[in-house]
Order: C-alpha cells, then structure tokens, then sequence
C-alpha cells in the first residue's frame, strides 16, 4: 500500500493561550479527496493553515506531529518550504485578492515554474499558455501579459487554479476556494479543480461549509466543531446518514422543501410595470459616460401574503429591481403603484405612506446597523414617523419586538457584541416593527453560516406567516429558495427569464438560464435532487 | 500593550506642557521679560536654574512663558483650523453638487501650497502679530481638516446603515445628522491632536525666522534664534527651548497613535 | 494607460490657475498703492503715474491678473524692490541650493526608511521592529532647525568636521560644496526618515496580511523574494503618494533650514523678501514653489500605476 499523501496526528494549534484545534487527527491517501468540514471558528481554516505550515501571526502549533509522504515536517525548516509548490499547493477563498495586483499574470505563473523546474524561458511560458488555455482562459498568449484587475472573480480563481496546478502537487490545499463565488461559477471552478486533480493524480483536501460541496467532489469527509473532530467517513454515507448530533444537525440545516403553500388570489400589492433603472458607466474622457441597463422595462407583481423569490446571478440585476421597487434607487422608467397607487414620482408626506408600509432588510449585518446605537434605539428608530408615540411606548415595542426575535434583554447592547445570525434578527425587528406590509429581503441569510441560517430564514417565515406581510427575497441561492417561497421570478441581464409557482419552476423549468442554475446548485444529500438539468 | 504606552507617554507629556503653560499664567520664578545686562549668558546657578540669555533674562521663566505663547498659538490655530476645516468639509460632503465643486477646487488651491509657505505667504500681508499668525496657520490648516471631514462624510454616506435610514423614511437631514455625522467625530479628533503638535511646530519656525510673536515676548523659537552666536559658550541655550519642542511635538503624535488606535476600531465591522 | 496621464495633467491645470490667482490676489491684499511701495515715499507724482499705468493698475482687476500671468508664463516676474534684479533668474540660482538638499535629502531618506520599515513590518513586534517605531516617532518629534543647530554645534564646533557657515556652489568646486551640504542634507533626512519609516511599516503590514503573499509562500518562494519582488511594489505606491507630500513639506520649509546653516536658498530669498517687503520677490517665489509642488505631485501620480496598475482601470 502507498504511504498515505498527508498524515496528520494529533494536532494541536493555539492562539495564545487559547486552543483552536484539539487532537485532530486525519489521513489522505494518494488521489484522494478528503473534505474537513465545519462551520465558522470551527478551525478547519486553521488547520489548513498548519498543514502548508504558513500559520497567520497569532497562531502557532501547539503539539501533534504532520507527515507528508511518510516524512516529519518541522516548524520553519527549510523542508517544508521546497515542499510548498511542487509537493503542497493551495488555492485562497478570496479570488479579488489572490492575485499580487503590481504584477502580470504571466509572471505570476512562472515564478513557481522559475523556482522548481529547469524549465527554460520559452518552456516556461508555453506550459503556462497551455495550462490557462485548460482551465478556460481565451487568447491565452496574449492575455499573459494582462494584470489580475483585468479578470473577474471568476477567471482569477481559474488562473490561480492554473498557476498552483503547473507544479503539479502531489496534495491541493482548498480553502474555501468556490465561497466568494455565484453559483453558476462556483460549479465551474469546482469542476475544473476536481477534474485537474483526477487528471494529475493530486490528492485534494477540500476546506469547505458547504455540504453541496462535499457530496459532490468529497471521498471522504471529517467534521469538525469547535476545534474538535465530530464525524469521519466515506463522504456520501456520512451526509445520508449522520451519526453525529452534530453532523445531523448540519444536514439539516440544508434547504428542504415544504408543502406549496395556496395563498388567497388579490389584486397586487406592490406592482413595477416596464421598470427600468440605468446607472450611467464611467466612460472615456471626452465622451459621454455610457448607461448601463440593470433593470430593462421588468413587470413584476407582488400580492398580499405571498412570498416570491427574485433568483439571478451577480449582474442580473435583481438587487436593483428590490430596491427600485422600494423607491430606494430612481427609476427610469416605467411604473411603480403602491395599492393600486402610482407612487413612481411621489415625494414628500404621500411618500412617507408608502416608506411605512414597506422595509427592507439588508445583506450584511455587519454594515447595516449603525455601529454607534443601542439595539433597542435602533428596533425603536422607526417608530419615530409618522411621529405622536412617546419615547417609552417606542421603547416598549422595541423591547416586545426583540423578545420576539429572540433577542430577549439584548436591547441595550452595541452591534458590535452581538453575531452575525443575531444582528440579522436586529435588522428584521427593526424591519417589522412597523407592521409593515411588503418587505423586501436583499440577501438577507447569504453571509451567514448554515445552522444560523436555517434559524433565521425560520423565524423570517414564521413572521411573515403571522403577520401576513407579503415578502420579495432577493437571493442567488436556490436552497433558499426552496425553504421560503411560494413564486419564483428568474432574472438575466436585466430581464425576467422565467416566473412562476415554486414547484412548477424548480422541477420543469422552460428556459435555460434557469436550467443551469438548477444544475449548478448541487444536489442535497438527503432530499429530493433537484431537477431540470 | 503599545496602546497604553502611547496613550501613558503622550498624554503626560501634554498634559505637562499645557500644566506648565497654566501655571506661567499665574507665576514664573523671575519676570521672562526683565533685561539685565550684568548677568548675561550665565550658566545654571541656584537663583538661575537654568541660566540666563544673553540680554540677562531667566531661561526657566522664558521657557515656562514660553510655553504659554507656544500653546496658546497652537490652540487657537486648532480651533481655527477645525472650525473653518470642519464646515467647508461638511458642506461639501453633505451638499455635494456645485457647493462640493467649488469648495473642493477653493480646498485643492489651498492644499497646492506646501507647508509653512502659505502662513508665510499671509503673513507678509497681514504682519507678524499674533493673531496674525493664528489666522495664517489656522487657514493653512484648513484644508487637511477639511479633506479628512469631507471624505469621512462621503465614505459613511455609502454605508448600508446610511440607506436603511433612507428606507425608513427618515429625512436627509436627520439621517445626515444623526447618522453620519456622529461617526466624523474621530478622525477629527485625531487630526486635532496631529495639527497641534504641527501648529506648536510652525509657531518655533516662524519665530525662529523672525516672523512670529514679536520680541521681547518670549517664544521657544526666538529663544533658539538668539542663542545661536552663543552656541558654543552656552551650548544650554541652544539646546533647551528644542527640547521643550521636541516634548510637546513628541507628546502630541504619541497622543494621535493612541487616539488613533482608541477610536478608530471600533466604527465599522 | 494615455488617459490617465491625459486625466492627471488636466486635473493639474485648473489647480495652476487658480494657485496663480490666489498668489496675485494675495498681494493686492495689502493696503497701500503698489507703485509708491516700488517707488519709495520719496517718489514724484509723475514717475508714480507713469509707473502705474505701465504696472497696468489702472485697468480693471481681471486685466491685470491676465496680463500678470501672461508675463509669468513667460518668464518676467518683475523686478526685486531692493535691488532692481530681475526676479525669476535670481529664484532659479536660488532655487538650486535649495533643490539640490531637498533632494539629496529625500533620495537618502527613502533609501533608509524603505528597507527599514519593510523589514520592521516583517517581524512585527519583535524587539527591532518596536525600536523602529520608537525611533522613528522620536525622530520626527525633533524640530529640524533645532536638530541643525545640535548638528552643528557638535560637527561643526566640538568636532570641526565641517564648516560651520558659508556655501559654496557645487559647480564651482565640487568636495568643498559637499561638505557646506552635508550637514543640511543629514539633518533633513534624519527627521523625514522617522515620517517614512512609519508608513513603510504601516503599508507592510496591511500588504503582508493579504492573500497573495501567502500564496506566494505557498508557492515555496523565499522569503527574501516575498518581500523585495511580492510585498515591495505595493507597499512602495502609499509610500510614493507620501515622498512627494514630504518633499513640498521641505520646498515651503526650506527657509528655516537655510537660515541655521546659512545656505543661500530659495526659502532665504523669500524671508529676506518678506522682511524687506519686496512684494514681487514674495509674490515670485510663491507661484515658483507653488507651481514645483503641483509638478512633483504631478510626477508622484505618474509614477504610481508602475507600483500599483490598477489606477489606470479608472
């Protein structure tokens, strides 16, 4: 039997005084696959860190032994260094700061090339052309020469992907490597990486949260929590049947899908009719700027009760089109009525009407919420307009609405001490606590952690059961989709591709773009897979 | 850990400086301003601690009122600065459009000229005096305050918190008010502390050269001046009223790091 | 690429323009007839007409300024009050003094501070590294005309290693003329290293916590190759964006520097201008500075896309 690629024993890492990884212990075998799966703190990222010995400054190992190919690897030698490259690579979450922006690509991907091989000039620049070319880059020759701020998201990942490949590692080091990614590029990536790696015979280990993921490009599988290993095994039995508290209770923080809900016919509550928003583009000196079209004349209608779900990829414009429908980005076009009321162009008192009766809550609870007030002052701001409540009645609903939401006595506190999942409940009680009857949800679970997640999305569908309001939730993630909605509306480029009821347009959907989504959203070990594609 | 020593060390020295420019409002152990050409250029001695300058005065009490003349420029130049800075920056990110254009370029103008040239500039307009040099620095300050108000008002403007506010159906005004502004608060405060130590600063040069609070006041700078052909039998001359410059600017940057590191982390995620 | 530069220099102008109508009307700012102040009191009423109507001060206001800035862009700056010279020829000689330690200051400035401060932020908080700030905070804590008198009194007067006053021109005999400047130039460089230090280190630091540096390491290049090749370009651009804010901060304050080691520089000109209430000397050397640190800062901005590309994006 081949000795196992990486062999990890008793880890052990400390931030000082605390530990962050207790006693882990793993193998990989050559070729293999293993995905350390986990939540946020729950030292996967760490680990990874410790394996390609390149811990941050505040972390150091604290005990354990690593082995890579049957050899010891000690803190700071010189061994572990030429290992890096030709023996160990890694790929970075973050494809917007992975690449050095001071210089070209094509240096970037010789350097590794300089420093391992005897590959001369010529050599080294025909295999970089090559390998670009196979991780999908066009014009490859000429594009050697461009700097990172020239691609997107997307493609600096794929390069990055391209330049650790070249040396062709025995162990691939992924953390996190699809997360800052959308979904149709997410699968794109994650299947060129998977397909490299069988290609070259290179063992991946897969950092990851997302048990989509695992399920698909994973062999085996370790959880981990809090430091600690949970669960280990084959990857497809293990998310089927969990044994693990733990384990189970990710598994089912994944998206299930309910009974379709019959929501009572009504005229629209909220209606845009032809609505268009353009942004004007910085174009060249002397010329005009250009205007570009994010929403292109959408009609899009909202009745009271209902939850409809806005799906697209990054620029397809369906953040505009919630905020357009608030009022909170100017149109340029076409209608927007309120109750039957065309409120396109209205200011003053009759606008403050319609700001009433609709919210908005916000992606990122970590900018949303003004860092200098209270979290009762900020659930109670609200209630300032239309102005006659005194303070302490404010108050009081403030508090009420936080015992809500579960954030019983956390009134007084700043946002900083709270959580992510809890500042989100922040930003729905200060969503709800007028009453309101349309609220738009702008990614409101996406930069949360599954199990909070799942908390969350929870309590947004049990308020809206019980209040009733009627709910746009702008997302790119279908699972979530699944989970809340009644009506799915499918965006592209400006456009609505596809709408309709929430079954109709998962499992027999009619357009391709919707198609591809689905198919890239990946099947959900324990549910029914998703069709279509 | 380096905070703390930051905030220990700045702030005493300040503190010591503004202390010792207080209690020469109140008592200087002889007059700064009386002459006594018998006892020019004396090394320390017990009636003179630190000497006498070379018109006979006391160096202590020259230092001590010093001090005051030195701190009392510098705040008034802060308060100046931060007064004119912090209008034109709120104006120009609250109000943007045209307001913000003309301003910027009337701002830009002001920035296109480098360090003292500007004070120096006015000041041979305006005639050294006191007020006169308060209102040059104060004006050549401006503009840094102004910018770093300015492009506070225009980032915090973006932030999520910001357009929740909107979403309300708060008014511009309030939500400017209540939530933007609150937040220009701390880079104001440290700029503050980093224009006091250059104010201090400007005010020795320009003495130094001639141009500032006009003799006998005692200023550190003129003080400096006048030591200089006696460098080498009264090396002490040259080289107290720099140390005492050398505290305060000390002092003052200590005090910006720490502020720096005090307030800054806690305003955004 | 093109249109960046083309975007930089059109900014520049407008700043030109109004820097020279700031300096115009700043001096029309004094109280009193600029002719008798040319003239002397003693002047007679003809010779004061005369003048007035060749300075143009019987136009309207914009006239003058136009007419004032058209002979500025072409060289005549008028004449110096004291002694009649010629004002735009005697700011460039001048100038050369005062450039040449300027520069020389800044060039062994950023040599020290660049390397010190990468090296600081690379083994942060160790012992070096807090010595580093330490110095560094002292360093530009010192006033520099004090720190030039110390400099002197020890150099110049305990050790006689240097002349203590006096100038000679580098042109005309070239070690004598080094030993007048190095001095000033030390002094100068000592304190604007302490400024640098500090925001080399800082830009470090933020560069060695991103991605692509452990990428690189990732890749297995050497530490040296991380910071000089990976690290350096884009810590250098912030630090570049500071050297020409530091190098128009010793252009306005070169006076006091030339006043303690008695240089004839530019800053000494317009001192000795101001004392003299020679208006068109002023008036001369501030548009002259004025318009060199737009240009530096100019050079500063065209510079930058070498270190950092992504400006040129828009």
């Amino acid at each position: 039997m081949n000795p196992p690629v990486l062999e990890v024993e008793g880890l052990c890492i400390a931030a000082g005084a605390r530990r962050v990884v207790h006693d882990l212990s793993f193998r990989i075998a050559p070729g293999e696959a293993l995905a350390l799966v986990g939540e946020s703190g729950s030292g996967k990222s760490a680990t990874a860190r410790a394996v390609i010995g390149l811990l941050p400054p505040g972390l150091s190992p604290d005990g354990g032994a690593i082995r890579f190919e049957g050899a010891a690897l000690h803190a700071g030698s010189a061994a572990w260094r030429r290992l890096r490259g030709p023996g160990i690579g890694m790929v970075f979450q973050e494809p917007m700061t992975s690449l050095n922006p001071a210089h070209r690509i094509g240096a970037q991907m010789e350097e590794g090339l300089a420093l391992h091989t005897r590959l001369n000039r010529a050599e080294r620049r025909a295999a970089c052309i090559a390998m670009l070319e196979r991780v999908g880059i066009q014009d490859a020759a000429r594009r050697l020469n461009a700097y990172p701020h020239e691609f997107s998201g997307g493609m600096r990942q794929r390069i990055m992907l391209a330049s650790v490949m070249l040396l062709k590692p025995r162990l691939l080091i992924a953390d996190e490597p699809a997360t800052a990614l959308d979904s149709l590029t997410q699968a794109e990536v994650m299947d060129l990486m998977s397909g490299l790696a069988r290609e070259q015979g290179t063992a991946l280990l897969l950092i990851t949260h997302d048990l989509g993921l695992v399920a698909r490009y994973a062999d085996r599988a370790l959880v981990m929590q809090h430091g600690r290993a949970v669960e280990e095994g084959p990857a497809a039995p293990l998310l089927d049947n969990p044994r693990e508290p733990y384990t189970r209770a990710l598994v089912d923080a994944l998206p299930r899908r309910g009974p379709a809900r019959l929501v009572p016919p009504a005229p629209p509550l909220v209606e845009a009719r032809n609505l268009s928003v353009t942004y004007p583009r910085r174009g060249a000196l002397f010329r005009r700027a250009e205007m570009f079209q994010a929403v292109d004349g959408v009609s899009l209608a909202v009745h009271p009760g209902e939850v409809v779900a806005l799906v697209g990829g990054s620029g397809s414009g369906k953040t505009t089109l919630g905020r357009a429908m608030l009022r909170l980005v100017p149109s340029s076009g076409g209608q927007l009525l309120f109750r039957s009321a065309d409120v396109t162009a209205r200011t003053g008192p009759a606008l403050l009407d319609f700001r009433l009766a609709c919210q908005i809550v916000f992606q990122d609870p970590y900018s949303s919420l003004d860092p200098r007030m209270r979290v009762r002052d900020i659930v109670a701001e609200p209630l300032r307009l239309p102005g006659g409540m005194p303070p302490e009645e404010r108050h009081r609903r403030a508090e009420a609405l936080l015992a809500e939401v579960g954030l019983d006595g956390l009134g007084m506190r700043f946002p900083h001490a709270l959580s992510g999942g809890q500042r989100q409940r922040v930003a729905i009680a200060r969503a709800l606590v007028r009453d309101p009857a349309f609220v738009v949800a702008d990614e409101a679970v996406s930069a949360l952690d599954a199990t909070v997640r799942k908390q969350v999305l929870r309590l947004l569908r049990e308020q809206q059961r019980q209040r009733g309001f009627a709910c746009l939730f702008v997302t790119h993630d279908l699972g979530v989709v699944e989970e809340i909605a009644d009506r799915i509306v499918v965006m592209q480029h400006g456009r609505i591709v596809e709408e309709g009821p929430r079954d109709t347009v998962l499992d027999a959907s009619r357009h391709d773009y919707t198609r591809a989504l689905l198919a890239a959203a990946l099947r959900r070990p324990g549910t029914r897979p998703l069709a279509g594609g | 850990m380096r905070l703390r020593a930051n905030l220990l060390i700045g702030g005493t020295l300040t503190a010591g400086v503004l202390a010792m420019a207080a209690a020469a409002l109140a008592w200087t152990p002889h007059d700064p301003l009386r002459t006594n050409l018998r006892r020019r250029v004396q090394p320390p001695s017990a009636d003179f601690w630190l000497g006498t300058d070379e018109f006979g005065r006391d160096v202590l009490s020259r230092l001590m009122a010093g001090a005051v003349t030195s701190v009392g420029v510098a705040l008034a130049t802060v308060a100046v600065a931060l007064l004119l800075g912090v209008a034109i920056g709120l104006a120009g990110g609250f109000l943007r459009g045209w307001t913000d254009r003309v301003l910027g370029a009337v701002n830009d103008t002001l920035l296109a000229f480098p360090g003292i040239l500007l004070a120096l500039g006015l000041l041979a307009v305006l005639g050294p005096s006191v007020w006169g040099i308060v209102l040059a620095l104060g004006l050549a300050y401006t503009p840094s305050v102004a910018r770093v108000v300015r492009g506070t008002v225009l980032s915090i403007r973006e932030r999520e918190w910001v357009e929740a506010s909107r979403a309300l159906g708060n008014g511009e005004g309030y939500t400017l008010w209540r939530h933007v502004l609150p937040h220009t608060a701390a880079p104001v405060i440290v700029l503050a502390t980093s224009l006091f130590g250059w104010a201090i600063l400007a005010e020795s040069a320009l003495s130094f050269l001639g141009l500032g609070v006009p003799p006998p006041a005692a200023t550190w700078g003129s003080m400096l001046a006048g030591a200089r052909p006696f460098m080498e039998q009264a090396p002490l001359l040259s080289i107290a009223p720099g140390v005492m410059i050398a505290l305060c600017l000390l002092g003052a940057n200590l005090l910006g790091d720490a502020l720096r590191d005090l307030l800054d982390p806690r305003d955004g995620p | 690429m093109a249109r960046y530069v083309l975007a930089r220099l059109l900014v520049a102008l407008p700043t030109l323009l109004l820097v020279a109508l700031a300096v115009f009307l700043l001096l029309r700012l004094i109280p009193g007839d600029p002719a008798q102040l040319i003239l002397g009191d003693a002047a007679a009423e003809e010779a004061l007409a005369d003048l007035r109507r060749a300075m143009g001060l019987d136009q309207p206001l914009p006239v003058q300024f136009l007419l004032w800035l058209g002979r500025a862009a072409s060289g005549d700056l008028g004449q110096s009050i004291t002694n009649g010279q010629a004002v735009a020829p005697l700011i460039l000689e001048r100038f050369g003094v005062t450039a040449s330690i300027v520069v020389a200051a800044v060039a062994l400035a950023v040599l020290i501070a660049v390397p010190a401060g990468m090296l600081a932020a690379w083994r942060q908080n160790s012992l070096g590294d807090v010595a580093a700030v330490a110095a560094a905070t002292l360093l530009l804590s010192i006033p520099s005309f004090w720190l030039g008198l110390i400099m002197l009194l020890i150099f110049g007067l305990w050790l006689g290693w240097v002349p203590v006053v006096g100038y000679v021109s580098f042109a005309e005999d070239a070690w004598a003329g080094l030993r007048f400047l190095i001095l000033p130039v030390l002094t100068l460089a000592l304190i604007e290293t302490g400024v640098m230090i500090r925001m080399a280190r800082a830009a470090t630091v933020e560069v060695l916590r991103l991605d692509y540096i452990a990428h690189a390491r990732a890749k297995g290049v050497p530490e040296r190759l991380v910071l000089s090749r990976h690290a350096f370009p884009n810590a250098f651009a912030p630090t570049l964006t500071l050297v020409g804010l530091v190098t128009g901060g010793l252009l306005g304050g070169a006076a006091v520097t030339e006043t303690v080691f008695t240089l004839p520089g530019l800053g000494r000109l317009l001192v000795d201008a101001i004392f003299a209430r020679d208006y068109p000397v002023v008036q001369g050397v501030m548009l002259f500075v004025a318009l060199i640190y737009v240009m530096v800062n100019l050079a500063v901005d065209l510079l930058y896309p070498l270190f950092d590309p992504r400006v040129t994006a828009g």
